[in-house]
Parts: structure tokens; sequence; C-alpha cells
């Protein structure tokens, strides 16, 4: 089958997305800017001050930030500059941090990939595992209790068996380093350089990766599970099997196949959220990704990082969701252009 | 009365259009009783609904009383509604299997304001002529606790509840065995008798024949021929009436020979006759000219090059 | 009906789920029974019940537990006496008399079967008649004596080489020894422990007097002056602040645990009842305004909802609600209403999604159509054909949505972005993990609590939901 590429479907998915971009510049717009000003009465450049910077006095502060950002320009200049800096990435400059927005981000962005990208492997593994192992037991009790599994990590709260792995085998147990700043360090207090680095980094990463796997392979165990019934009672399998194809290789060369694609495309979109949903990782495991910086943020009152955070994390949202409409339709014949 | 004109309805499902009804014309008139047939698919649900302003066609309109069904609102839609009745194909589907026997037939009695003991009356009443005794038994059943043929007798009974002056009757006794038909039939009969109008559908032209004053021929969306019973019985004109009638079993030694329509795959051509892949008698003006709807004798239309 | 209930009763997941289900709405609804406590977090007074990380008191049965003391009050009787001097008891007061350098010992035994508790303190009231008493009290265990402190009057206290405290004569004097009050300049005992543990004697001194055995309590009286005395003692007691308490033990103050959970089950169901009501609310509206009307309005609102469900959820409540904290607003909303508005507003997505598409297949049923053929309007078809027709999958909906809004609420008080002042689940968590270190170990009894009600109760509606969907689906009316 020639493959020929769907460029109306493309450039329509294209303009959605971007469509979707803008309206959330609007969105943060809004609650920067419209709600303090005119709901709360508040400036806004009150966010962006430090309680004191090199000795100067605050109000001193504020009015050089109202001139640096414009904040002192009429509502619709601010948004002209807003939307503009936005989609040219000018963030600006932390009086809090004292250093450039751009960079804080940059630095936070790939630690999250360390943890989240393996985790979620290794929890599609474990999806397409435990529920094509369910499929070809439907029905029966090992099914039952395999399915029940997974349904309990959709309501185990993530934190909180982060806290209890982290108190008996982190403290009690003393079996992996508690915090990321800890394992980067040789036991003599010297930062590690070069493999022991590395390794420091794989012996801290591998419990907070098998946690957050097991706690979120499910919902696509019991998507691999209910596409893999399926397909093991389509008719094409019964035609198999009456042909005397043994049953091992129906399932793998054709329940399987019908069975991962859906999770798969579902990891795709977790692939999208995930950095969304690391704030509890992160937090526990003390290591600074994007969901620390938002919940710091957040904990200072920093409104200025969490803005940009938070645009940062959509844009993230949004790219991956566009790279994901173009692949989708090449793994996924079923997935169908409009 | 009811008229409806160049009717033209285009379904989407997915990419793909079906025009299910294409420029139909069609009148009932006081009183009268009208007849639609045609094979599966041909459209007659689809332009019986239209008459009753529960499809939107594309194109066209059906005039009440010389109001367009499509317009009118308020209290001229409800009486629209009262007076214009329909029975579906289908009561396992047109039959909320959630509510009791009575709570189905009485939602249109209390929709358009009937009072609870009017309706009583009128419900077991209309039970019993469908043949559904005693009422008090059925009214209170579940659908699911009923057969198919009881089912179609209740959907019968919700439109008859209302007295309506037209009702279109979607296939009203293809699901009923042969002894409880005549029994139903009848009840149109007494309607026709009591001055209601009516459109029965029916691909079974047979148990048509013995019900309506006219009937109506579909082919894939297109009305294709119309006269009376007898004429289309008689002297059917249409090649596709003609395989429709020759179908019928009929126990005459000596009766005509039968015409067969062509099997094939061949497309339907986007401007000729609708029925040219399939006509034994098709020439080559049917390729390219739809035919006109005339008149061959009195009353009796069809649309076809060989008139 | 009576087939529904039926049907759902010979479920067992249902059953089971709904005994969970009524067990903390239960809890929920009769806090105010099952604890005397309001607020541990904010009244000091619910504070310090026993020792910060008591274990609970069932926990005892578990060996290494099993010597934990719990709250312990006692009085103390049947002294053996001792001495010199005479001594009567009428029932309310020892009476001692002694001549001068006489002296009596009141010796109450107390057999002490647990482990060190948290602190503890020996309290009487002396009423001493004459010149010049000196009260002594001191615990003793076999062979070992612990001299915990002196009473003299004030005017006599240069003469003693050790500490001791003023006792006022011809006066009531309410004596109390408590571990946390003794020091080096107050307790005889404690001058003599080397430095270090002088100067943490009062966090110690249990760990270093009590084991499991018998001890006595002495209070011995010595006429130290140079005519007869006479000395009343009222209400010998013997208390500990235990170190095992209640149903499930204490938090980092010594506040009760299961007071905390018991408060937090209400306000989480509370909470989740509303924010359930308001997202079930949005849903179903648009669900079924966007479902049932179709066209430009189902347009609009499913880009609406996709546009909810784009954005990132759990940054876009943070921020939210950063922006209204840092505004202000929320000194005027309050905290619990804007989280629930905040919860509600940005969860109903799915429940929309869910109800559009289920409208979506009962618009196109053909009963749908007959009631509009027979003049019923949009309002009288959705409330007589669509609603019932949906209704297993609004339960259902309901149930999924509540263990999502507690989950998420339970979240931002964890993290100390949502609720703080009162207990919740989500903050007992928070502070759980806060408040625990190396030091003290897994607090088990604190953090598995809170998680396991979460875990329970959402798997109950889980399946109380997917029951209730499944008997009310047409498949199960039709009997198919
Ligand atoms: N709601 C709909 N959506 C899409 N296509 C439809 C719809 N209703 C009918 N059609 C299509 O329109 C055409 C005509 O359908 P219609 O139901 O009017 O035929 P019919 O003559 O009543 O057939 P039958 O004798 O089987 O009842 C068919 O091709 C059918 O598939
Ligand atoms: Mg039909």
């Amino acid at each position: 089958m020639r493959f020929s590429v769907p460029w109306r479907y493309l450039v329509k998915r294209i303009i959605e997305r971007i469509i979707l971009l803008i309206v959330i510049i609007n969105f943060l717009f809004l609650i920067i800017y419209i709600i303090p000003i005119y709901v709360a009465h508040l400036n806004p450049a009150e966010f962006y001050v430090p309680l004191s910077y090199k000795g100067l006095s605050r109000s001193t502060e504020v009015e050089a930030i109202d001139r640096e950002f414009g904040l002192n320009q009429p509502i619709f200049v601010q948004y002209i500059d807003y939307v503009k800096n936005m989609l040219t990435f000018h963030f600006g400059y932390s009086l809090i941090y004292d250093e450039p927005v751009s960079k804080i981000i940059l630095q936070a962005l790939p630690v999250d990939l360390i943890i989240l990208v393996p985790s979620l492997i290794l929890s599609t593994v474990f999806a397409i595992g435990l529920g094509l192992f369910s499929a070809v037991r439907f029905g029966r009790l090992s099914d039952s209790i395999n399915t029940f599994f997974a349904i309990l990590t959709y309501f185990i709260p993530g934190f909180w068996v982060l806290i209890i792995f982290l108190q008996i085998f982190g403290f009690q147990l003393g079996l992996f380093p508690t915090n990321i700043a800890q394992a980067l360090i040789s036991p003599s207090g010297a930062p590690l350089h070069g493999w022991a680095y590395i390794a420091g980094l794989i012996k801290f990463s591998i419990a907070p990766i098998i946690i957050l796997a097991l706690l979120a392979y499910g919902v696509r165990m019991a998507l691999t599970r209910s596409y893999g019934v399926e397909s093991m009672g389509s008719s094409y399998v019964t035609y198999l099997r009456a042909k005397g194809i043994p049953e091992r290789s129906v399932v793998y060369k054709h329940v399987m196949r019908n069975a991962i694609i859906p999770a798969i495309t579902r990891t795709g979109i977790d692939f999208a959220f995930v950095i969304a949903g690391s704030v509890f990782v992160e937090d526990i495991f003390g290591f600074y990704g994007m969901g620390e910086l938002l919940y710091r943020s957040a904990l200072t009152f920093n409104v200025q990082i969490l803005g940009d955070a938070f645009y940062i994390l959509s844009l993230y949202v949004i790219v991956v969701l566009l790279v994901l409409d173009f692949i989708y339709p090449l793994i996924d014949p079923r997935v169908k252009y409009e | 009365m009811i008229e409806a004109e160049k009717i033209s309805v285009e379904f989407k499902s997915g990419d793909r259009k079906i025009n299910a009804v294409k420029e139909a014309n069609i009148t009932i008139g006081d009183g009268e009783s009208i007849g639609l047939a045609g094979e599966s698919g041909s459209g007659k649900t689809t332009l019986g609904k239209s008459l009753l302003a529960l499809v939107k066609p594309k194109e066209g309109k059906v005039l009440w009383n010389g109001k367009n069904v499509f317009k009118i609102k308020g209290k001229d839609l409800k009486n629209f509604r009262r007076e214009n009745q329909i029975i579906y194909q289908d009561p396992f589907d047109s039959i909320d299997i959630r509510m009791r026997i009575y709570d189905v037939i009485s939602e249109g009695l209390t929709v358009q304001g009937f009072s609870k003991q009017e309706q009583r009356e009128i419900i077991y009443s209309a039970l019993k002529s469908v043949g559904l005794n005693p009422p008090e038994a059925y009214s209170n059943a579940f659908p699911t606790q009923l057969s198919g043929g009881q089912l179609q007798r209740v959907a019968i009974a919700r439109s008859i509840v209302l007295n309506p002056k037209f009702i279109v009757a979607d296939e009203p006794v293809s699901m009923l065995d042969v002894s409880i038909r005549s029994g139903i039939l009848q009840i149109f009969q007494d309607m026709k008798e009591k001055g209601t109008s009516s459109l029965i559908i029916s691909h079974d032209i047979s148990t048509l024949a013995y019900v309506v004053d006219k009937i109506y021929i579909m082919y894939l969306g297109h009305v294709v021929e119309y006269g009376t019973t007898q004429q289309i019985i008689e002297k059917p004109l249409h090649p596709y009436t003609q395989a429709l009638i020759s179908a019928i079993p009929i126990p005459e030694p000596n009766h005509e020979t039968e015409i067969k329509l062509v099997e094939t795959n061949e497309p339907v051509p986007p401007k000729g006759c609708p029925l040219y892949p399939r006509c034994p008698f098709r020439k080559n003006v049917c390729l390219d000219n739809e035919p006109k709807m005339t008149e061959v004798e009195p009353g009796h239309y069809v649309s076809c090059h060989l008139y | 009906m009576n087939r529904l209930v039926n049907q759902l009763l010979h479920r067992k997941a249902f059953l089971i789920s709904l005994v969970i289900l009524l067990f903390f709405i239960f809890i929920a609804s009769a806090a105010n029974y099952l604890t005397p406590y309001k607020d541990p977090y904010t009244i000091t007074s619910e504070q310090h019940l026993a020792a910060p990380y008591s274990i609970p008191i069932w926990a005892r049965i578990f060996p290494q537990y099993s010597k934990y003391p719990p709250n312990t009050n006692m009085d103390l009787k049947s002294p053996l006496i001792l001495g010199n001097g005479s001594e009567s008891f009428n029932g309310t007061a020892y009476t001692v008399e002694l001549k001068p350098s006489e002296y009596e010992n009141l010796s109450f035994p107390l057999s002490w079967n647990y482990q060190y508790p948290y602190s503890f303190s020996i309290s009487f009231i002396a009423i001493p008649h004459g010149q010049a008493a000196q009260i002594n009290v001191l615990l003793k265990q076999q062979n070992k004596t612990y001299f915990l402190e002196s009473f003299v009057p004030s005017a006599d206290q240069i003469l003693y080489t050790y500490p001791t405290c003023p006792l006022s004569m011809g006066k009531t004097n309410s004596i109390t020894i408590s571990s946390e009050s003794l020091s080096s300049s107050n307790s005889p005992y404690v001058s003599t422990l080397p430095g270090n543990e002088r100067y943490i004697a009062s966090a110690i001194l249990p760990q270093l007097i009590f084991k499991p055995g018998k001890y006595s309590v002495i209070i011995s009286i010595e006429n130290i002056g140079t005519s007869p005395l006479k000395v009343y003692i009222y209400q010998p007691k013997f208390s500990a602040v235990g170190r095992a308490y209640g149903i499930l033990g204490t938090d980092n103050n010594g506040a009760s645990v299961f007071a905390e959970f018991v408060l937090g089950a209400r306000f989480d169901l509370e909470i989740a009842a509303i924010a359930t009501l308001i997202i079930v609310g949005i849903g179903l509206i648009f669900g079924l305004v966007a479902g049932y009307v179709g066209g430009k309005v189902d347009l609009f609102l499913n880009a609406l909802t996709d546009f909810f469900l784009t954005i990132p959820g759990l940054p876009l409540l943070i921020t939210l609600e950063t922006i209204f904290v840092v505004s202000g607003l929320i000194l005027k909303i309050g905290i619990v209403p804007l989280l629930i508005a905040i919860i509600g507003g940005l969860s109903w997505m799915g429940t929309m999604k869910i109800i559009r598409s289920v409208t979506l297949s009962v618009r196109s049923r053909t009963f749908v159509e007959a009631s509009k053929a027979l003049g019923s309007g949009p309002f009288r078809i959705i409330r007589k054909h669509v609603l019932p027709n949906i209704l297993g999958v609004v339960f259902a909906q309901i149930a999924y949505d509540v263990p999502v809004v507690i989950l998420t609420e339970s979240g931002l008080d964890f993290l100390g972005l949502g609720i703080t002042k009162f207990p919740t689940w989500g903050n007992m968590l928070g502070y759980a993990s806060a408040y625990t270190s190396p030091a003290n170990g897994f607090v088990w009894w604190w953090v598995l609590p809170p998680g396991f009600a979460i875990i329970f109760l959402s798997v109950a509606l889980y399946f109380i939901g997917s029951t209730l969907q499944d008997v009310l689906s047409p498949y199960k009316v039709r009997g198919e």
C-alpha cells in the first residue's frame, strides 16, 4: 500500500493547534494581567519584584519594572507585547532568581526526561505484557485479578506510594539515595564526575522509574486487554485457528499486533502530558524539573515564572500532540484522516 | 391534504453521501389511502418521514393545508403533529423500553393536553381495537415482555389514539402473523371509512392492493410510477414495477412471463435513468437523459423512456 | 425498580463496595460523636494528647511494640509504711505525726509493665503543720533509688548540698513532680547525672528510669525542726504520658490521628460531593446540549472541551490557584469554595465527552423521533427519553468523578497548595511526609490510613459506578 501525504488533514491539524496556542496565550494574559489589574486592583509589577534587590527600595523596583516591562502602558499595548514575547520566547529576567527566565526553564526541562521518559516506556512494557496476559486468559481468575490490580492503579495516590517507598526503602533500609543531591556526591562528599556521575544518576532514578511505571500502566493495560479480547474473538482469528495455526502464533502474530497499537498510541498522548503530572515525584525525590519549578513558583508566589513555565508546558503538549498527529496514521491504519 | 414537491433527501454517512430521495412528488388527498412500494433501501421510509417533517430534506417542500411543514412552529406545529401520525417500521426501536405500555401510548395524549381520565378511556379502547385484550393486563407490562407483533400493535395504538387525519404506516403488518394481519388491515379500513387518509408503505405490493386507492412505486429514491391500484396491478408500465409485480406468486397457470431485472455491479449513470444498469429494455437515451414523468393514461404516470 | 434493586443486590462487588462506601459515609457523618476534637491542627489543647508519633494502642499486639506504655493515670494506694513516727489513714488523707528528727516513709507500690513513657509525673497535696519538715520524693526500683525532688521550708534550703524546692509550712502545697520540669537545679538525681545527660534530662529521664518491673513511689517525710510535726498527704497520684494512644496513634504534635482521619473523611466527602455535582452538572448540561442540539452548538462546545482537555491540568490548577491567592481574591472567596470551583471547573471534560456521545446515540434512536412525531418538544424528550436512557452513564460518571476529585484535592493539599489549616486526608499525608525523617522511622499509622482510605473509597465507587451502568444499560433492560 502506498502512503500518500494527507496534506489537507495535516494543514487542518496545524491550524487547529496554532489556534489552541493563541487561545492559551490569551488565557494566560487574562489570568496574569486582566484579573490582577481589573478584579484585584493590583499592579502586576509586584509579581516581578523580590522583597529586596540590591538594596533598592521596593517602590523604586516596581517603577523600574513598570518601565522595563511596559506595565505602565495601556492594556492593549501590554497585550500586544505579551503575545509577541510569548511567541518569540522573550521571557525577560527574573529578579528573584537573578537569572534570565529562559535559562531557568531550560535548566529544569531536561531533568524531567531522565525519569519520566524511561518510566513511560517501562509502563508501556508492563501494560502490553499484562494486557496480553489477561486477553489470552479472558474471563479466568488470573485475568480478573490482573485486571483488578490494573484498575486499582488508577486510584492509588502516586505521592502516597512515593513517600511510603521513600520512607521504608530510602530512610529505613537505606537502599537508595533519597534525593538527587545525595545521589551525585561520593561518600566523602565530593561531587561525582564521568561514569560515577552517570552511575549515581541511574542508581537514583531506578526506584522512581519503577514506581511511576507501576502507577501508570493501568489505563494502557486495560486498552491492550480489551482490544486483545476483541481481536481474539474476531472471525479472522477463528479462521486462523480453524486452519490449524498453533494458538501461540495466532496470539503473537495477529492478536498482539491489534492489541498493542492502542496502548502505543496512548503512550504518545501520555508522553505529551507526562511533564505536567511530574510535580509529585519531583517534589518527593527532590529533583528540580519543570514540575518542581512550577510548584516552587506557586509556593513563593512567583507569578512571572509560573506563567512562563505554564506556557512552556502547554507549548510542549501542543508540539507533542502535533507530532503525534503526523505519526499516528503511520502506525495505526484505523486512525482516519478526518 | 399533504403535498410533497420535489423532495430530495441526502444523508451523509462518513464521507459518503446517499441520495435517499430524489425530487419526489407525492400528493395525498383528504380521505385518500396511498400505497408506497419499492425494494429495500429505495427511500420509502425517508419519503414518508419527510412528509411529516421528521427528516429535513435538502430541497423541496411539503405543504400541509398550504403551509410548509418544515417552517411551522408553536401551536401550528402541535396541531400538525396531532393530525398527522406515523407508525414506525421497527417497534423495537421506536418504543422506549423503559416505559410501561400505558405510558408509551399516553405520551401523545399527554403532550396534546388530554386529561388523565380521558386518556384512560381512549387508551383502553385503542388497546382493544388493536387486539391487545384485556387492556389492563397489557398496559402495565414493559415492552420487553411483549412479542414483536404485540409491540407493533402497541405502536399502532400509540398513533391512532390521537385520532389523526393522516397517518404514515411504515410496513405496519410485516411483523405480524397472517392471522393478525387482516385484523390490522381492517383497522386501516375502518380509519379510512372515518375519513382518515393514509400512506401505507410496503415492499410487498400484494398487501397494499387490498387497502389502498393509489400506489406509488419508488426505485433508488426516485418515484418511477404511480396510478390507481387497479392501473398499477393490472397494467404496470415501468420495467421495475413489472418486475416487482411478476415477483408476486400468482396461482394462475397462464400468467404473463416473468420480467427479470439484470443482476449487475454497473454504476448508476449520473444523468440517466436510475434503472439503466438493471433494465432489460434499456436504450441509449436512458444512459444520458433522465426520463420525465408522463401521464400515459388518465391518472397513471410513469417516468420511463419506453413511453 | 424492584427488579433493579434485586439485580444490584446480587452482585458481590457491588455489595462489598456499598458497605465500604457506607462505612466512610458513617464515619464522616458521625465524626462529631467519634471524636471530641474539632481541629487538631490549630487548637493547641487538642495536641499533646500523648507522645508525638505514639503508636496506636492496638499495635501493641506486635512484639516490637508490645511494651509501649499507654497514657497512665493512677491513684497511689496501700503504701508500705516504714519509719519511726506514727501514721494513720482516714480514707482521704494520710496523717503523719513525727517528733523531732523522726521520719516516716510512705512507699506506694507501682508496677510498671512497659517500656519507658514519654513523660511521667507524681503529684500529691501536702499540708505540713509544725516548725519544719522535709518531704522527699523518690522512685525506687529494687536496689536503685532515684531521688527526684526534695521539699524543705525556704529558710532551710541553703542547708542542703543537693538542690531542693521550697515548702510552705502550715499551708497547702500542691506538689507536682514532672519529668519534663526536672533539672539539675531542682532535682538531686538529675544533678548527679553526667554533664551531657544533665542538659537533656527532662527528655531522657523516663528512659533512664523506667523499664518493666516493680517500682515504688516513696514520699518520705522527716521532722527537721525541734517541735512535733503533723503532715497531711492527700491524693497521691502517678501519671505518665504514653507512647501508645487511641485507635490510630498520634502525629508529630501528639494530636490524635484518628480524629484527623475522621475529620478529614468528613471534609473529603463533602468537597467530593459538591465538586462532583459541579462536574456532573457542567458535563451533563454541555454534553446533553452538544449531543442533542448538534450542529454549530455541538462544534463549539466540543472545541471548548478539547481546549480544556489539552491544557495540562495540574499546572493550570496550580497557576490559577496561585493567581487567586496573590491577587487576594482568595480572601473574598475563601479557600474551600475556591478549591471546589477550580477543581470542578477543570474536571468536567471527560464527563461531557461521555454524556455527549451517549446522548448522540440515544438521539438517533427512533423512539426519540417517535416522541417528536407525537408533538413532544425538546425539553420533554430530554426529560422523558434521553435522561432515563443515559441515567446509567450519569451514575457511573458520578462514581468515577468522586475519586478524581478526591485525588486531585488530596494532591493539592499534599503539596501545601490546598487546605492546610484543618485536617484532610491529603494534608495529613503532606504533613506526614514533611515531618517524618530517618530519625522517627516509618510512621505507618499516620501515613497508611489516609492513603488506604482514598484507595478503598475510590475503588468502591468505581465498582458501584460500573455495576450501576451495567444494570441500567439497555442490554440488561432487554434481558440480553
Ligand atoms: N439516518 C440515516 N443516515 C444515513 N443513511 C440513511 C439514514 N436513513 C436512511 N438512510 C439511507 O437512505 C436510503 C433509504 O433508506 P430508507 O430507510 O428510506 O429505505 P426504505 O425504502 O424504507 O427501505 P426498507 O424497505 O428496508 O425499510 C438507504 O440507502 C439508507 O441506507
Ligand atoms: Mg423503511
